[in-house]
């Protein structure tokens, strides 16, 4: 039994759902923004994570099927850019148009909220590995 | 020894195997409910878990009929992918399940370690 296996990918999908939610966080500020340290506005950015097989040497059987999950990369949208009208606008140019970060706000939100119930059943999955350590620990009383 | 430690707690220790591998296969899936192309996996029995553990019934006459399914050899599992993606709910329910008979099964064994103890210590 090695139920550190569990609290280790346990761990792992925290850290993956809690990087998307700091990505979402980061767009979600960045909704006006139009000058950032590259240059130009601010660009959307998404995350991919992906599956990674977890060193275990004790079971060969579930071997295949047990994963962690890590952040795979941080993808920056290039034409998540669009031309608003706004002539008072420090950043516009001369016909008047500032380029705006093209975020959709309502499909941030729920992204965020997906990432924050994610997050939570990991937590919970987290506690129950805890509970069934401990209850293992009670068996020699 | 096989007074003391029968075949209860070879099932025991069987079933408590098995949980805790199956609880390793839920929290992998629930990890990875945002991975691309992961496909969530889940594990059961190949042989009948009866089956597997040697228990004899004993024969006290040549017309005793015993144990019918009695096959040595260890329980083997069975890991199934599911083509599906994670459905979380499931995978919730699933890890609630697991948990609770992995809990019984560890009382359980507690209760057969309290009972031989209680064995021993009252014949003092």
């Amino acid at each position: 039994m090695d139920l550190t296996t569990s609290l280790k990918i346990c761990g792992s999908g925290l850290a993956a759902q809690r990087a998307k939610l700091d990505i979402v966080t980061s767009n979600l500020a960045n909704v006006n923004t139009t000058r950032t340290p590259e240059g130009g506005p601010y660009r959307k950015k998404t995350i991919a994570l992906a599956a990674e097989t977890v060193a275990d040497n004790f079971d060969s059987t579930i071997k295949e099927a047990v994963r962690s999950v890590k952040i795979d990369e941080v993808k920056e949208d290039a034409n998540s850019i669009k031309m608003v009208y706004d002539p008072s606008h420090p950043d516009a140019d001369a016909k008047g148009y500032v380029a705006m970060p093209n975020i959709n706000i309502m499909a941030e939100m729920a992204d965020m909220i997906t990432a924050s119930r994610a997050y939570e059943a990991c937590v919970t999955a987290f506690d129950s590995t805890k509970n069934m350590t401990l209850k293992t620990l009670e068996m020699g009383r | 020894m096989d007074i003391l430690f029968n075949k209860t707690m070879d099932l025991l220790s069987g079933m408590l195997d098995y949980r805790s591998k199956r609880h390793k296969i839920i929290v992998s899936n629930i990890a990875n409910i945002d991975t691309e192309d992961f496909k969530p996996s889940d594990i059961s029995f190949k042989t009948e878990f009866g089956k597997t553990s040697s228990i004899q019934m004993t024969t006290t006459d040549p017309g005793h009929i015993g144990w019918m399914g009695s096959k040595n050899g260890p329980v083997s599992f069975e890991v199934k992918t599911s083509e599906e993606k994670v459905k979380i709910d499931t995978e919730m329910a699933n890890l609630a399940e697991n948990h609770l008979m992995y809990n019984m099964t560890v009382d359980m064994l507690a209760r057969k370690f309290r009972g031989i103890n209680t064995v021993l210590k009252e014949t003092k």
